[in-house]
């Protein structure tokens, strides 16, 4: 094997120069890269490769450079960097390196370089044709931080991070059992982006894991720069606006969804994880819902509904109302709207559309725009949407009342990327109000609604508990049911190991 | 094999027998009585559907189409079986052109009738495209929303006054003649007679033990609800306007008199959308599976859409007028074509049942 | 993809098509809150509708208020025409508009006085058939023209129409939806009636403010009106047809020291009525009227804390009531001779194959010379606040 890969020039050849000439070679006009000259008391020679800014310096200085140059042999090498690794953040890349993290060797050049850019430093010797892999990676981190997407009032104030490791961390520290797996796989002919699927072997949907894996080791793609796009590479259904897989940046709320049975997909390099399968239910479920009292929850959760619902179709009532079934509107309301709306020059239609584009407009330079200049954007769009629009006679006030309403029913969901969805229908369910009334607005919903029966996230139906409708699922859905009530996990997903909980759990005071 | 639960079957059932009938009034001949009427009908039919499940059952679970091969053999079962499909897309088309008719007149006026036709057949395409399955997974939701909304307009309309039970008496007042004329033949026809489809979708049920429970409460569900519905009508219009009324449901619900909830009218459009929607989806499908089996194909897509089309081109093309629609409704299709082919044939199966046992027997 | 492209072609359809079809705009309507029905020349029919202009109406903000200051003012504009057919009219009269008309928001349907006495039931088809119109208005006769009773000038409303729809609504006298009217009109055994409405000053005397007030109701026979009952009549007709929700009683006391009277809210007034054949082969009816007050105006010295003296206040309660209801009956049975009460109806009901045997075909007649029973239990729940009536030492009354 040896003399075939020095054949083929995807090895080493032993000769110190040439070989270095070959790593130069293939890391030419890369100036990040630096080459450490060592020699051993016997007066072989080698070479250290690392990336600067990658590596640990001072750990490479004391771990390594100081015991190479005291060694005997090249026999010790391999003896003094496996306890140079110890106790630093390596990690086993490969799955298949018997030197588990620290320390691996390999022989093809490939596969050396690959490691050289994901921080590792390289040793050569002379008269060596193996490659010996350090690992004493480390950079600049962000820290563990509030998740700035899914802030609680309640709850934990973690959230993932972009270094895979962390993340993993976050998991691990909440679910403290052998039983959780963590298995690895890597994506990206380029980036090589490390990625972690997450479960727990007892809990898990049988055959899910193996659906997961086979899914993504699918994907041949240059890079993978966020989850979204393993997201979109993974999907049942790609055409449709709905998300069917969650992504969060909460450790607690992926961890949940581990217990009830689903993988988490973790990708380096972003803090938002996956968790799949991804239902509809979910997306109405803060996390938040079950560390609060679950009577205010309920509540909560029924606002959300009604505000979903809000989101979506708010706009088209109004303007269904307002061009078609004006009988539907109470007598006196009607003659107030009439009243607001005597100088607006447009049809209620496109009066609608303007408005609500613009405030989607106002709401995506609201995130582009530069954290100085985002105030006074603001104030400026709620002035023109608002007040000045309305004074100048170009919309109606009763408009500006059912977009700004819309505006913020559209925020109302716990997981962002539904609100998206929710977002983008609305649109099309304008076009349909405006040109069929409410019989558009029905017709709209159910054609959504056929779409949603048919959508399914890795075999689980979108819409379970509700369609199809599994009675006991039920109790997480509209209503939050107490903790000392769900004592089994979410039929769905939950099936391999059901009980969560013992029974007769409800707390009760002692009898005196 | 797409699988649907009991639960799913009985709501589909239920919503289908409800049907349009929730907004044009079910045996309103029947005036005052009309309740009475719908309560006979409902017990009569559901003995009708039990009788559909048992030949189902006793053929081994063989579809309709299936029934009259078998029975008959090839050259006299073949084109006996053929008269279903059509007839279902016929039924179809019916819906289709209930829709029509009932839109331009209560809340969209002016709308050409084949927009609304043409862009709800699109959408019951684009769900019998997924298969039974949606359907019924979709019936299984719509049921308990049609309940929540039943009991939302009683509610309001109760607490606005608009109920005098008074305009309920004298209970057969007119002698037993009128509420017998309203059940024979299109009270019971009409809803539970074309019940006869469910021997095709009862195929398609997973679990069939208990499925006589299932299905006679659906069809008792929905028939009593008829009924309520009826009492609720003709004690809020009086029976005059109840009888007078094209849609007296819809009458009804503009009656509501509470200063938020100007008109209910809106509760109306849920029930008409949904439940033809149910009431079509179910239909062409059945009409689909008819198709595929006596055809011979794979899958029943190209036959949806097949009878998808027949039954537009069949509704634009078959009446001009509503009131011509409803006469051919209440006179003709009654009796010349749904006695025979929901009571007649079915008749001749279940007769004949005992006497293919006894050939079948005899050769071996 | 296919998704896609349904949407797409959802959304340019849409686009292209809502041009037409039947959307319009609110400010391109014309909202009508009421309608007016009088006689014209040559056998046509007048239509008038009250318009509700928007515009004057207003939001608080928009308008400042500027136009809500003077009492006379009105948002409402009154536009008639007169035609061969209620159809007819409501075209021609749309011929002088800008703007659509739009019916469903009219409450109060209104037929002149002598519309009224010449039937009114070509004129009712429109509005049981036309899409837009609300079987729930509220059906009235004017005591004169019915465009007078539109152009009436409100003061707590914008709208007069506000002011009727909300004087019918409050039950005072017995009003009527049309969908009343109509089956009252078409149901056998009973006759509609509606309530009149008259313009009457504010004050007695000339008084340049004018208030709008329902004074009685039409007796109709068919669709034809053929006479009126006064106030205290209609009243009566209220009492029979249970439909009594508010009201003052007040009797007379004629003993003690101090005359006076004494008067009583209703609380709660619950009139069945059963139907006999009576011994004669009559039809009788009895009607058992069960009345709930509260005393809350006492002008005589009686002391109602005294067991017996509320009894006999109670008895001259049901005497009263007995008065009023006897009297709108005999009214209707002798000189009107039209059962606006349904006792046809309630003997239909009660007797369906006695009905039609030996009473539908010559009911007319046999209404009049039916029997009627009245009685009366009266419960007085409260004395009011106080006990006691205001005390003047006796010796005052004594020097008078």
């Amino acid at each position: 094997m040896n003399s075939k890969a020095r054949e083929d020039g995807t090895g080493l050849t032993g000769k110190l120069e040439e070989d270095l000439a070959l790593f130069q070679g293939k890391m030419e006009r890369c100036s990040d890269v630096e080459y450490h000259k060592f020699t051993l008391q016997s007066g072989k020679q080698g070479y250290l490769i690392f990336i600067a800014g990658m590596t640990d310096d001072t750990r490479l200085q004391m771990e390594v450079i100081d015991p190479l140059s005291r060694m005997e042999s090249e026999q010790d090498l391999s003896g003094t960097l496996k306890t140079a690794g110890n106790g630093g953040n390596a990690k086993d890349l490969s799955g298949s390196s018997s030197d588990a993290g620290q320390l691996r060797t390999e022989m093809e050049l490939e596969q050396g370089l690959t490691g050289l850019c994901k921080g590792d430093t390289i040793a050569i010797l002379d008269g060596c044709r193996k490659i010996l892999l350090v690992s004493l990676s480390k950079w600049e981190q962000r820290s563990v931080e509030e998740p700035a997407s899914e802030p609680v009032i309640r709850g934990a104030r973690d959230g993932f991070t972009e270094s895979l490791q962390t993340n993993t961390t976050l998991i691990r520290r909440r679910l403290a059992t052998p039983d959780l797996k963590v298995e690895s796989i890597q994506v990206g002919t380029l980036s090589k982006t490390d990625m972690e699927l997450v479960y727990l072997d007892s809990v898990v949907m049988p055959g899910l894991v193996d659906e997961v894996k086979q899914r993504i080791q699918r994907i041949v793609i240059d890079t993978v720069l966020e989850s979204g796009y393993i997201e979109e590479l993974i999907c049942d259904n790609p055409f449709s606006v709905f998300p069917q897989v969650i992504n969060t940046e909460r450790p607690d709320r992926a961890v949940s969804g581990i217990v009830e049975g689903k993988v988490v997909i973790l990708v380096d390099n972003t803090p938002f994880v996956l968790v799949v399968p991804g239902l509809f239910v979910e997306t109405l479920q803060a996390s938040e819902d079950y560390y609060q009292n679950y009577i205010f929850s309920t509540m909560t959760r029924f606002l959300r509904l009604g505000l979903a619902i809000g989101a979506l179709v708010f706009p088209s009532i109004y303007i269904a109302l307002t061009t078609f079934h004006q009988e539907m509107i109470p007598a006196s309301l009607l003659l107030s709207i009439a009243a607001s709306r005597e100088a607006v020059p447009f049809p209620a239609l496109i009066e609608a559309i303007l408005m609500e584009a613009s405030f989607e407009g106002l709401r995506e330079a609201g995130i582009r725009l530069p954290r100085p200049v985002g105030q006074a954007v603001s104030i400026v769009g709620a002035l023109v949407i608002g007040q000045a629009a309305v004074q100048a006679g170009i919309v109606s006030a009763t408009l500006v009342i059912v977009v700004s309403f819309t505006g913020i029913a559209s925020f109302i969901f716990p997981i962002y990327s539904q609100g998206l969805a929710f977002r983008v229908m609305r649109f099309p369910m304008m076009l349909l109000a405006g040109s069929l009334g409410l019989y558009g607005i029905f017709l709209g919903l159910l054609v959504l609604l056929i779409h949603l029966v048919k959508l399914r996230s890795f075999g689980v139906p979108y819409l379970s508990p509700i369609i199809p409708l599994q009675a006991a699922g039920l109790k997480d859905v509209f209503v939050r049911f107490p903790w000392w009530s769900m004592k089994e996990r979410p039929l769905q997903t939950g099936k391999a190991n059901l009980r969560r909980m013992k029974g007769n759990m409800r707390p009760r005071p002692p009898k005196s | 094999m797409t699988q649907i639960s009991k639960y799913e079957m009985f709501a589909l059932l239920a919503l289908f027998q409800l049907g349009t009938t929730l907004i044009f009034g079910f045996s309103s001949d029947a005036g005052r009585d009309a309740w009475i009427a719908s309560g006979i009908s409902t017990l009569f039919g559901a003995g009708l559907v039990l009788i559909y499940l048992f030949i189902f059952k006793a053929t081994g679970g063989l579809t309709l189409v299936e029934w009259f091969p078998w029975i008959f053999g090839k050259w006299l079962g073949t084109p006996l079986a053929w008269l279903f499909p059509l007839l279902f897309i016929y039924n179809a088309a019916r819906i289709i052109s209930d829709v029509r008719f009932l839109f331009p007149v209560t809340i969209l006026n002016r709308t050409p009738d084949w927009i609304i036709g043409f862009t709800f057949l699109g959408v019951v395409i684009y769900a019998l495209l997924g298969g039974i399955e949606v359907i019924a997974r979709l019936a299984g939701f719509f049921l308990p929303l049609i309940y929540i909304s039943i009991m939302l307009e009683v509610t309001l309309l109760a607490s606005s006054g608009t109920f005098h039970f008074a305009n309920l008496l004298p209970v057969v007042g007119e002698g037993w003649g009128r509420i017998w004329k309203a059940v024979w033949p299109l009270g019971l026809m009409q809803t539970f007679g074309e019940s006869i489809e469910f021997a095709i979708i009862w195929s398609y049920v997973g679990q069939k033990k208990g499925l006589a429970l299932w299905t006679a409460g659906g069809t008792l569900l929905a028939g009593f609800s008829i009924a309520l519905m009826d009492l609720l009508a003709v004690s809020g219009l009086g029976e005059m306007a109840f009888q007078q009324m094209m849609y007296p449901a819809f009458a009804l619900l503009k009656l509501s008199n509470i200063n938020y909830f100007d008109n209910l009218d809106a509760i109306g459009i849920i029930y008409l959308v949904v439940n033809a929607f149910i009431k079509m989806s179910v239909h062409l499908f059945s009409a689909a599976v008819c198709l595929r089996y006596l055809i011979g194909g794979k899958s029943e897509k190209p036959m949806v859409v097949t009878a998808s089309l027949m039954a537009l081109f069949v509704s634009m093309t078959m009446v001009i007028s509503f009131t011509e629609h409803l006469q051919v409704a209440k006179q003709i299709i009654p009796y010349h074509v749904w006695v025979p082919m929901f009571l007649v044939l079915p008749g001749i199966v279940l007769l004949a049942l005992p006497v293919r046992k006894w050939i079948a027997g005899l050769k071996t | 993809m296919r998704k896609a492209a349904i949407l797409l072609l959802i959304a340019t359809m849409s686009m292209s098509l809502t041009a037409c079809w039947s959307n319009r705009e609110v400010n391109d309507i014309a909202i009508v809150s009421a309608i007016g029905i009088d006689q014209g020349n040559n056998g046509n029919i007048r239509l008038s509708l009250q318009l509700a202009v928007p515009l004057l109406i207003g939001t608080g903000s928009s308008q400042g208020g500027a136009g809500t200051t003077k009492l006379a003012d009105t948002s409402g504009w009154v536009v008639s025409e007169e035609g061969a057919t209620v159809m007819e009219t409501y075209r021609s009269i749309q011929q002088k508009l800008p703007r659509q008309i739009f019916f469903s928001h009219s409450r109060v349907i209104i037929v002149g006085h002598s519309m009224a006495e010449s039937g009114v039931s070509q004129v009712l088809d429109f509005f049981e058939r036309y899409r837009e119109s609300q079987m729930k208005s509220y059906f009235a006769v004017s005591a004169t023209t019915a465009s007078d009773v539109l152009n009436y000038l409100p003061k707590f409303e914008r709208l007069s129409s506000e002011v009727i729809f909300e004087e019918l609504k409050r039950r005072v006298l017995p009003t009527v939806r049309l969908v009343d009217f109509l089956n009252a009109l078409q149901s056998e055994g009973v006759e509609p009636f509606a309530p009149i409405l008259e313009i009457t000053a504010s004050e007695n005397g000339e008084s340049p403010y004018k208030n709008l007030v329902i004074s009685g109701s039409a007796v109709f026979k068919e669709d034809k009106m053929i006479g009126k009952l006064d106030d205290n009549e209609a009243r009566g007709l209220h009492w029979v047809l249970d439909t009594v929700k508010e009201g003052v009683v007040t009797i007379e006391i004629e003993e003690g020291r101090r005359k006076g009277r004494i008067s009583a809210e209703l609380e709660k007034v619950n009139v069945s009525r059963k139907m006999k054949i009576g011994e004669s082969g009559k039809m009788e009816v009895r009607l058992h009227a069960d009345v709930s007050a509260n005393i809350y105006e006492n002008t005589s010295d009686m002391d109602l804390e005294i067991s017996e003296n509320t009894k006999s206040v109670i008895d001259l309660f049901k005497k009263q009531i007995e008065n009023r209801i006897t009297g709108s009956i005999q009214k209707v049975q002798r000189e009107l001779q039209s059962d606006i009460f349904g006792f046809g109806q309630s003997i239909y009901r009660r007797y369906p194959l006695t009905w039609k045997k030996s009473y539908r075909e010559q009911w007319d007649t046999l209404f009049s010379e039916m029997e009627t029973k009245i009685d009366v239990d009266v419960r007085v729940l409260r004395n009011g606040l106080t006990n006691k009536t205001i005390k003047i030492s006796d010796s005052e009354v004594e020097q008078k």
